[in-house]
């Protein structure tokens, strides 16, 4: 039995080495990029979301390189994502695969994840597979902490710094044990607090909301975080995919749930979260505009659901706030020239922004 | 409140009739007849937005991101011109009618989308959610009727006018998306969110065009609910989205029963479970051999753009019949 998986942002580096600890035979999703989209897009419905394609892409693509079983999370709606494993079992079947599907969505728990790893494990102890997958959730956590310090230095030199943080995020992932990880981390949040500065000055803050996968994948986005560092802009992102698998399936207990807290902050704008990760951008935004951040880029596929929801509400919330925001829908047509020149164009807009309050005095400008 | 106020459900005090509007898009297609008498019941009066046509879709298309789905540009349209002539705008949270299934997402921040393009104090909402204990459309009637300061009396009475108004929205030809009910020599499904199917100029008038030229059109509504004999159709998870789910069990019906001799689906562009399930539905029809037409529709679909693919489908199932000696 040889399995595949999705590729999402650094998931695929957490898993690969669960895989491994489990001794379950894999076959690594195919590096990202246009080949992968364009082979899902079209096997795909036209407007279908743009993970879905991708996600699609690598499917065929891992089949084709000898898999049989396909790992997929699956979903209970009401965004598409919940729709996925369905519809791709439908497309791989009329494309003649055969294959086995194990979908983690019913129902969608830890308990129930453990029983489809062990499903798929030759080893047979539940607790041991259990503990491989509560390291898998420590070493995504520690992973997306890496990430988040990276994310708040603007490095003098992007190229080597990035090398150091890949570097970081790769010990993480061939750790073995709690121990040897929690060092890994410690050490690993050292080095990247150690890289040089752009600058002695404070740098304009820009948020990331948006969609999941978009905003994970950087080869999705177009690299927009290393693209806004490229304009000596530190980054504050919105969504992590530790949260997000704390949120969705419990493996802390006791770390409160962000998204509860995100439903409370969007409140006034969003009585009923509609999926996806739309009362998360709503909520990030408000609590970036409370922060002082300068900007904030939102990322959404092209035709997301909640995700256009969450940009017609950000309309108003733009407003009242007085938050500069840059919308950018992605889908396999988008190109990474027009996106490199509106994330200019916005960049220029918060420098100025930026200026104009340290020159003008207080009284001139009234909060809004 | 006094006596008088509780029997005629007015809001007391003195005060002039409460005007609320109810956008005649999304939802109104489902439930609007019943919502109509229960806001009546309720003491208000009710104007309803008048069908979708350009100038109200053009407005609402100026006040929208390019990239929302079709129906929900009508729908900010249809709120646009009852915030220039009414009170409050009626625009219920409508989450779920069965425990299992959702509503799309933009039905289920359909308030908060409408608090966008209009004042937020005017938007009226109560949530029906059947996933939730206590999330009955009863209970939330009596929320609505307690909300517009009404007694339970007349809470009571309006919510039974409404029952006995029954579901949908309107009757006749209009609410047809313009064709005419009744024979024909052959018999064609026009499937697609009935927001879409019964809104002529959303449809661009497709369902007209075919009975127009002597086909007996049918929509999702007139399939009855027990006719599908596969539920999932081989799926291995029912859809969860009402409306496609309906679309496609509808589908599943035609081909089992041949209760049409074609099928149009219609989807909007920019629809989340059209992009999916449109795609099951046609292929589930072409599978079985019955001829099909899929249609996206835009806000620059015409009617002159598909007639030659309309006319085409129709000259492939008058062979058909021909060939089968009918």
């Amino acid at each position: 039995m040889k399995v595949t998986y999705p590729h999402v942002g650094d998931l695929t580096l957490a898993l690969r080495s669960m895989f491994g600890n489990l001794g379950i035979d894999v076959v690594p999703p195919p590096p990202p990029g246009m080949k992968v989209l364009k082979t899902g897009a079209i096997h795909s419905p036209e407007t279908a979301c743009l993970p879905y394609k991708h996600v699609l892409g690598e499917l065929i693509l891992g089949l084709e390189a000898g898999a049989d079983t396909l790992m997929l999370l699956g979903g209970r709606g009401p965004c598409r994502f919940g729709f996925y494993d369905v519809m791709q079992n439908e497309a791989l079947k009329a494309l003649g695969y055969s294959f086995n599907l194990v979908s983690t969505d019913n129902p969608d728990t830890l308990r129930n994840l453990v029983r489809e790893f062990a499903a798929v494990s030759p080893r047979n102890s539940l607790r041991g597979i259990a503990w491989e997958v509560y390291l898998f959730f420590r070493r995504v956590e520690a992973m997306d902490m890496v990430h988040r310090t990276y994310d708040r230095i603007v490095p003098r030199n992007l190229e080597s710094a990035g090398r150091i943080m890949a570097a970081e995020k790769e010990r993480i992932a061939a750790t073995t044990t709690l121990r040897g990880l929690i060092a890994a981390r410690k050490t690993a949040k050292d080095v990247i607090e150690s890289i040089a500065p752009a600058s002695a000055g404070r740098p304009l803050r820009v948020g990331i909301v948006g969609e999941f996968y978009t905003v994970l994948d950087p080869d999705t986005n177009f690299h927009v975080e290393r693209a806004v560092k490229s304009f000596g802009a530190s980054v504050e992102r919105g969504v992590w995919l530790s949260t997000w698998l704390n949120d969705r399936l419990g493996f802390m207990p006791f770390t409160r749930s962000d998204r509860k807290r995100c439903k409370r902050i969007a409140r006034p704008y969003l009585g009923f979260s509609p999926g996806g990760e739309c009362v998360v951008s709503i909520a990030k935004v408000i609590e970036y505009a409370r922060e002082g951040i300068d900007g904030v880029i939102h990322l959404l596929p092209f035709t997301c659901m909640p995700e256009l929801v969450a940009a017609t509400i950000l309309g108003r919330v733009r407003k009242d706030f007085d938050i500069p925001m840059l919308e950018l829908t992605i889908d396999e047509h988008t190109d990474g020239t027009a996106v490199r020149t509106r994330l200019e164009a916005f960049m220029d807009t918060l420098a100025w922004r930026r200026r104009r309050r340290l020159d003008a005095p207080k009284e001139a400008f009234p909060k809004t | 409140m006094p006596a008088m106020d509780r029997q005629t459900g007015s809001r007391g005090g003195g005060q002039a009739v409460l005007r609320v509007g109810i956008p005649r898009t999304l939802h109104y297609f489902y439930l609007g007849r019943r919502w109509e008498a229960l806001l009546r019941g309720l003491g208000c009066e009710v104007v309803v937005s008048p069908p979708t046509d350009r100038v109200v879709f053009e407005k609402g298309a100026s006040l929208s991101l390019r990239d929302i789905c079709l129906p929900v540009k009508a729908f900010f349209g249809h709120v646009d011109w009852l915030d220039r002539r009414c009170d409050r705008i009626f625009v219920p949270r409508l989450v779920s009618v069965h425990p299992s299934r959702y509503y799309c997402p933009k039905f289920l921040a359909l308030p908060d989308l409408a608090a966008a393009v209009a004042p937020p104090e005017k938007v009226l909402s109560v949530e029906i959610n059947a996933k939730k204990a206590g999330g009955s459309a009863e209970r939330a009637y009596a929320a609505l009727g307690r909300m517009l300061g009404a007694g339970g009396d007349a809470i009571r009475a309006a919510i039974a006018a409404a029952a006995a108004a029954g579901s949908g929205g309107g009757a006749g030809e209009s609410a047809r998306g313009g064709a005419a009910a009744g024979s024909g020599s052959f018999r064609i499904a026009v499937l697609g969110h009935p927001y879409l199917t019964m809104d002529g100029f959303l449809s661009s008038g497709i369902a007209k065009w075919f009975s127009d030229r002597g086909a007996r059109v049918i929509l999702y509504d007139e399939i009855p609910a027990d006719a599908a004999s596969r539920a999932g159709n081989g799926l291995f998870r029912e859809i969860y989205w009402e409306s496609a789910f309906e679309i496609h069990r509808a589908g599943a019906a035609i081909v089992d029963s041949g209760l049409a001799d074609g099928i149009a689906v219609l989807s909007a562009f920019g629809c989340g479970p059209d992009s999916f399930v449109s795609d099951l539905t046609a292929r589930m029809a072409r599978e079985a051999g019955l001829p099909v037409l899929s249609l996206m529709l835009d806000e620059h679909s015409s009617i002159v753009g598909v007639e030659t693919r309309l006319e085409a489908f129709m000259d492939m199932i008058a062979m058909r019949l021909r060939r089968a000696g009918k």
